[in-house]
């Protein structure tokens, strides 16, 4: 996958797609049914046997509280530290199908979806990496090949252990134990937030996007008003590096809802939520479902649809932030894009399957 | 399979304007996390240099030009950044003491995510009843971009009533009760 510098970059990305082919293909795979534990083990050991000695090493490592963090919204290059597992550009086909097995197993096909929509989004983020400006000593690097598997403990049935999947704009942990699937602390964003792919319009996080401006378009004024933070909010807070942080909540609290509000509010949440199993979903929208008087809204920013406005909701097992970042040079104040999303999916009694790990 | 490929690729059209880049470059960002209990406010401070600012920040830092933060130095900035912060509790200026700090290489500091992250504290004794606390950072206003934010107590004891911030986040009040 290493391509000179100098070649036109359609062509570079013609040869890209090309080499990732497998990964278009599996748009088409996301699984069905609902006992994600016994596919999500099956397709472990699967993807395992595709792999040498050394590599196995690499994606199989342990477990704890060190290796678990390693994710990152930010590309190959700059990122704080590795990620855990092995790049997708390092596999052969066959192992790349057997990785997206694994990712797709314990995911819902239309969160399967989203994960491969953000990923091709990175692929065009590509092409014009060549207008990426950065120190000669840094090497932010982009696209399909980019992305990280890697098993975290022994796939069991009994015992906790996890499958990472991330690169740029991308940060899926799935702590698995027993038949519980847990999807927080996890991360998806956009650069470009819309692109066109085979002659159909792609916005990975588009639903979020709509929603969120239905949501604080359909608040009465005084609910508006409650909800609207007024300041700037410069980026997220809730990144890789906040575990275990619990800001004090702001905005509109959800108990002043109408259930046409409450109903817009947790199709919201759903847009996160379920990117992990219908199964596991159900279980999470309940528990969401049942905290939601607690449940607050906060908004920063126009409420035009199309705006770069940033939103936070947050109640007592729930935290989402969907952060605008800027794209222009230079990044300066009041800048975000809507063009550059990042969010941030966490639950604060249960990142990382917490609750679930403790007993 | 291949024809799929090949239709893929055809169909691949970008339909938004080129960026130039994803990540801070010019900004020094600064985030601020403040926890409030019955005996101390504690600061947790992320400073994050910007690509094009980070020669600047690290000439600040490695004073003596070696290109390695040495323990004194650090010690020294993390002092400096402090003394920019002010903490009012109930109308009175409360001293911030660094407790510790961490700081990255200069080469990730380069890559514009190298942060910088400083613990602070300022011990109070608060009696039962309604506070007040008011906190600024005045420090490299010129080149800064703030978050502040205040972490929800771990105890019932503590109710954080009241939260207000400037437009760009560089000062927060905050009225809280003590049980």
């Amino acid at each position: 996958m290493n391509i000179p510098s100098d070649r036109n970059p359609l062509l570079l990305f013609v040869f890209a797609v090309l080499a990732a082919s497998p990964l278009l293909l599996s748009v088409q795979r996301a699984p069905e049914g609902t006992d994600a534990t016994l596919k999500a083990i099956a397709a472990a050991q699967a993807f395992l046997s595709t792999l040498d000695e050394h590599q196995r090493k690499v994606v199989n490592v342990e477990l704890n509280e060190d290796t678990r963090i390693r994710w990152s919204n930010l590309p190959t290059g700059i990122a704080p530290y590795p990620r855990n597992g092995i790049r997708l550009g390092d596999m052969t086909p066959a192992q790349q199908e057997a990785a997206l097995k694994l990712v797709a197993a314990p995911l819902s096909p239309s969160g399967y979806q989203k994960v491969i929509n953000i990923i091709n989004g990175d692929e065009v983020f590509k092409t014009m990496a060549p207008s990426l400006r950065f120190r000669e000593n840094t090497t932010p690097v982009f696209g399909r090949g980019e992305f990280y598997v890697a098993i975290l403990g022994t796939p069991s049935a009994t015992t906790p252990w996890m499958i990472q999947f991330g690169g740029h704009h991308l940060g899926i942990n799935i702590t698995l134990v027993g038949s519980q699937h847990v999807l927080t602390p996890s991360h998806t964003g956009a650069q470009p937030a819309t692109y066109s792919m085979n002659g159909q319009t792609i916005r990975p996080l588009g639903n979020e996007n709509e929603k969120a401006f239905a949501l604080i378009n359909a608040l009465n004024a005084g609910q508006r008003k409650q909800a609207m933070i007024d300041y700037y909010v410069a980026d997220g807070v809730l990144g890789p590096g906040h575990d275990g942080e619990v800001i004090q909540p702001e905005g509109v609290r959800a108990a002043t809802f109408t259930q046409g509000q409450q109903a817009m509010i947790l199709d919201l949440i759903q847009e996160w939520v379920s990117i992990i199993n219908e199964t596991d979903a159900k279980a999470k929208m309940a528990e969401v479902k049942k905290n939601l008087a607690d449940t607050f809204f906060a908004w920063s920013g126009p409420t035009i649809n199309g705006s770069a406005s940033y939103f936070r909701i947050q109640g007592p097992t729930v935290e989402i932030e969907y952060a605008p970042q800027c794209v222009a040079v230079p990044c300066g104040s009041g800048r975000p894009s809507p063009d550059h999303i990042h969010t941030f999916y966490r639950d604060p009694t249960n990142d990382y399957g917490a609750k679930l790990t403790a007993r | 399979m291949r024809q799929k490929t090949l239709l893929a690729i055809a169909g691949v059209l970008l339909v938004v304007a080129r960026s130039a880049s994803a990540h801070r470059l010019d900004e020094y960002l600064q985030a601020t996390r403040l926890s409030i209990s019955s005996n101390e406010v504690g600061i947790e401070l992320d400073l994050t240099p910007g690509v094009d600012i980070a020669p600047l920040i690290f000439a600040l830092i490695n004073t003596d030009h070696d290109g390695r933060i040495s323990p004194s130095e650090a010690e020294r900035y993390a002092n400096q950044v402090v003394r920019e912060i002010a903490i009012e509790i109930d109308g009175r200026r409360s001293q911030l003491g660094v407790l510790r700090y961490e700081f990255p290489s200069f080469q990730e500091m380069s890559a514009g995510e190298g942060t910088i992250r400083i613990y602070a504290r300022a011990i109070w004794r608060g009696s039962a009843g309604a506070h007040y606390l008011v906190y600024q950072n005045n420090y490299k206003t010129d080149l800064g971009v703030y978050l502040v934010n205040v972490l929800r107590p771990g105890t019932p004891a503590i109710e954080i009533t009241e939260q207000r911030r400037d437009r760009f986040q560089r000062g927060m009040n905050l009225a809280f009760v003590l049980r």
